[in-house]
């Protein structure tokens, strides 16, 4: 579904991604664990192309998406994104937050797009929050509208950056609890997080990056059972303690 | 009373003046303290003038003789300087745009290694970054009363037969000026809305253009209500030095009225002035309280506090 070929960043000096290469398959699960400042952010952001890769290339599906005839806004429209501090638009209501997308970018009607948002709202649990502000809101209620606003999109990919770690503790669970059902329903998913235990249940792949690159990838038994790289394993146990 | 026919809306009026009223009210009841202390310096600073009237200081008679005088030079200030403000309110929009997209807001990303787009502008659009800021800095960095003058003069010299050319040059000094004022306003309005969630609408798919409409703008109209207020007000005050340049406006009764009786004239301007200007913020300030969006300008967020206050009780 979603195919990453040898793909770098630079930031000035700072150069990370260095090469990486990455392929997530339909229905697919990858969580995309590693220390901060490893790249993994940027990684994803290559992703959806809010970031173009300097080299190396990205593909959705069949289609090569950082070729430059494609138009960004239309990879976008088709791979949903929640970031870790939300990003809720301040001036709306969660309800309008949900349907920006649908109106501005596939244009529908404003009955029907209201009767998608109050659905996907809905499935997140926040039916009766439709009118509220994101300052009246929890982190985990913001972070649920946020998912619900990339869901009404029809996303065929669903990108995580850090989806928890801005939320605090009592709320993290059920922000996860909105992601595994997302992933038992079947959306393939490109997840950076710290949840060692979401990567472990509900991941089909677990990837360590680091300094850039990519050092390994494989099944969530594999990488915290019996990691390949003391590296991984130092990681690991230092997050589960 | 019982026979008149409701006009349409005109309920929704009624009780929009009824809740209003209320508000008033509960302000009256909560603040009663500083109400008396208000009236009170009101009601000393009245005595005051009667007191100067009665020890012939003050003429009585003049200033109530020349009340009806006032309201056409009103009139003509809150014309030029509410046209000049709406006229400089649409240039500002794009002047502040302008201001806040080539500054370095759009590197910041960089230095903190988030992907920002286009590193600041390029080719044509960094030479009207400039001109913008210089066009800002000229009209800040000049006193009004100087720009008039220039105005009056360059108009003098340009077209002297021109239908009103005082006027005209008052309006071109009114307008210009605040153009670069509310320029500033906009730019700090629209800088103030997070990369964030401009990120979050570029990954829903939406063009430069629709982002900046109804994200960035939208935002930022906002949160300029109140600094725009300031703006207008400060406009209106500073309209009065169009009185040296022959426009009859306000300020210019003061100065007719102050050839014989100065204090009459300054004072009966100065009680003009807050009599429009007043009445005007307050209710904008009203306005903007009942209409204000949560934790959109808003320097505290009380739930936060809240929550923080309660780690005790969690888990």
């Amino acid at each position: 579904m979603v195919r990453v070929q040898g793909v770098h960043k630079a930031f000035g000096d700072l150069e990370v991604p260095r090469g990486v290469d990455l392929e997530i398959s339909e229905a697919e699960v990858l969580c995309l664990i590693g220390p901060s400042g490893g790249g993994k952010s940027t990684l994803l952001r290559c992703v959806n192309l809010l970031v173009r890769p300097d080299r190396g290339e990205v593909y959705l599906g069949d289609v090569r998406i950082t070729d430059p005839a494609i138009r960004p806004e239309w990879v976008r429209q088709q791979i949903g994104m929640v970031f870790q501090s939300f990003n809720l638009i301040t001036h709306l209501t969660a309800l309008k937050n949900v349907m920006l997308g649908l109106r501005k970018v596939k244009k529908v009607p404003p009955s029907e797009a209201r009767a998608r948002a109050v659905h996907e709202l809905e499935r997140v649990g926040l039916r009766d929050k439709l009118n509220a502000y994101p300052a009246q809101l929890s982190g985990g209620q913001q972070q649920r509208v946020a998912i619900a606003r990339a869901l009404a999109m029809d996303p065929k990919v669903m990108l995580f950056d850090e989806p928890t770690s801005a939320l605090d503790p009592e709320y993290i669970r059920e922000v996860l609890d909105v992601m595994t059902a997302l992933a038992k329903e079947g959306m393939t998913m490109l997840v950076v997080t710290h949840e060692m235990g979401f990567a472990k249940n509900v991941a089909d792949a677990v990837a360590f990056m680091d300094e850039g690159q990519i050092l390994e990838i494989g099944t969530p038994e594999e990488m915290f059972d019996r990691p390949k790289h003391e590296r991984i394993r130092g990681f690991v146990g230092k997050i589960l303690g | 009373m019982s026979g008149r026919v409701p006009i349409p809306g005109s309920r929704r009026i009624t009780r929009d003046l009824r809740r209003a009223l209320r508000f008033v009210l509960a302000g009256l009841r909560e603040h009663w303290r500083s109400v008396v202390g208000f009236a009170g310096l009101m009601m000393f600073l009245t005595a005051l003038l009667f007191f100067l009237g009665s020890i012939g200081i003050v003429r009585l008679d003049v200033m109530e003789r020349q009340w009806g005088s006032f309201g056409d030079p009103a009139f003509l200030s809150l014309l030029l300087s509410t046209s000049a403000y709406g006229c400089g309110f649409l240039v500002a929009i794009p002047l502040g745009w302008l201001r806040a997209t080539g500054s370095r807001y759009f590197h910041r990303g960089r230095r903190i290694g988030v992907a920002v787009p286009a590193g600041g502008r390029k080719g044509l659009a960094a030479f009207a970054y400039g001109g913008v800021t210089g066009f800002v800095e000229v009209l800040r960095g000049t006193p009004i009363f100087v720009q008039a003058f220039i105005w009056f003069y360059l108009m003098i010299a340009v077209a002297p037969r021109l239908w009103q050319v005082f006027t005209i040059a008052g309006f071109l000094t009114l307008f210009v000026n605040t153009s670069a004022y509310q320029s500033e306003v906009f730019r700090a309005g629209i800088q103030s809305v997070g990369q964030g969630q401009v990120d979050a609408a570029r990954a829903l798919g939406m063009k430069p253009r629709q982002i900046f409409l109804s994200v960035t703008l939208a935002q930022s109209l906002r949160l300029v209500v109140l600094p725009l207020t300031n703006e207008w007000i400060a406009l209106f005050k500073a309209s009065s030095v169009l009185g040296y340049i022959a426009v009859p406006e306000l300020y210019s009764r003061a100065l007719d009225i102050g050839a014989r009786f100065p204090i009459e004239g300054f004072v009966m301007v100065g009680l003009v002035y807050l009599a429009i200007i007043v009445p005007i913020s307050r209710v904008i300030t009203y306005v903007e309280r009942k209409r204000r969006i949560p934790g959109l300008g808003t320097p505290i967020d009380i739930r936060r506090t809240r929550r923080t206050a309660r780690p005790s009780t969690a888990g």
